[in-house]
């Protein structure tokens, strides 16, 4: 059965049964009571406005000086906290470092893990921004589970060592 | 090379959670090229094994262990 729709500025011709539209109002309908039984049963649902923690490990190139990278942190956290509604809330420098096998031509970086919370909304432009710096080697963004929180992230003190402790071992 | 390990060794340490960044760890559950240890060698459960091997990919990624270890040269 065709439908011409000719109340809209382009006459449309949609070619459909009765059933196309009513079947995608349906299929939403639907989506929203598995959302809500998930809901009912006490799951998680996450929506965009929720807080969570979350642990970034950034890799900056060493030979960067360590206001620069301070600066540059503040300047990444200024997107995910503060005004932006969440906290940071630690920040550990494990200093320079050598890397298990070189990324862009750098033997050796320099890492900083932060904890902070945040909304998930922040995260595509706080990621974005992350990309975009050439300095900074690498980074990843984990959800910070429970137990690692509580965990102290203490320093490496093997942190110069060359790191062939992994090829040497039997 | 083949251990006769009936428990897990995480479950048996009573951590309840592995950390990407504790490369100490993860170099325990790795090969000396480092590949991740298949379950009949590490004896680790089902969970553990899975949480492991997330761990030592994420590791991977951050440098702080090789995917392929004493290639060079």
């Amino acid at each position: 059965m065709l439908v011409a729709d000719s109340s809209s500025l382009f006459e449309v011709v949609i070619p459909c049964d009765l059933d196309y539209i009513p079947r995608l109002h349906r299929n939403t309908a639907v989506a929203k009571q598995h959302l809500l039984r998930a809901h009912r049963r006490g799951a998680k649902v996450q929506r965009n406005g929720d807080v969570r923690d979350y642990e970034t490990v950034y890799i900056f190139d060493s030979s960067l000086e360590e206001p620069a990278i301070g600066e540059k942190l503040d300047r990444y956290h200024a997107l995910v906290a503060g005004e932006s509604g969440g906290t940071i809330t630690a920040v550990d420098h494990w200093g320079k470092r050598q890397l298990a096998y070189p990324i862009e031509d750098h033997e050796s970086g320099y890492y900083v893990v932060a904890h902070f919370n945040t909304s998930a909304e922040q995260l595509p432009e706080f990621e974005r921004i992350l990309r975009l710096d050439e300095a900074l080697l690498r980074y990843l963004v984990v959800i910070n589970e429970g137990d690692l929180s509580v965990t102290p992230i203490e320093p490496r003190p093997e942190r110069d060592d060359d790191d062939d402790s992994s090829d040497g071992e039997d | 090379m083949a251990r006769n390990r009936k428990s897990c060794p995480i479950c048996e340490s009573g951590s309840r959670t592995i950390d990407h960044k504790d490369e100490r760890t993860l170099a325990r559950f790795i090969t000396e090229r480092g590949k991740i240890l298949p379950r009949r060698i590490s004896g680790m459960c089902a969970r553990h094994q899975r949480q492991v091997s997330t761990a030592i990919k994420r590791a991977r990624f951050l440098a702080l262990i090789p995917y392929i270890a004493g290639h060079e040269g």
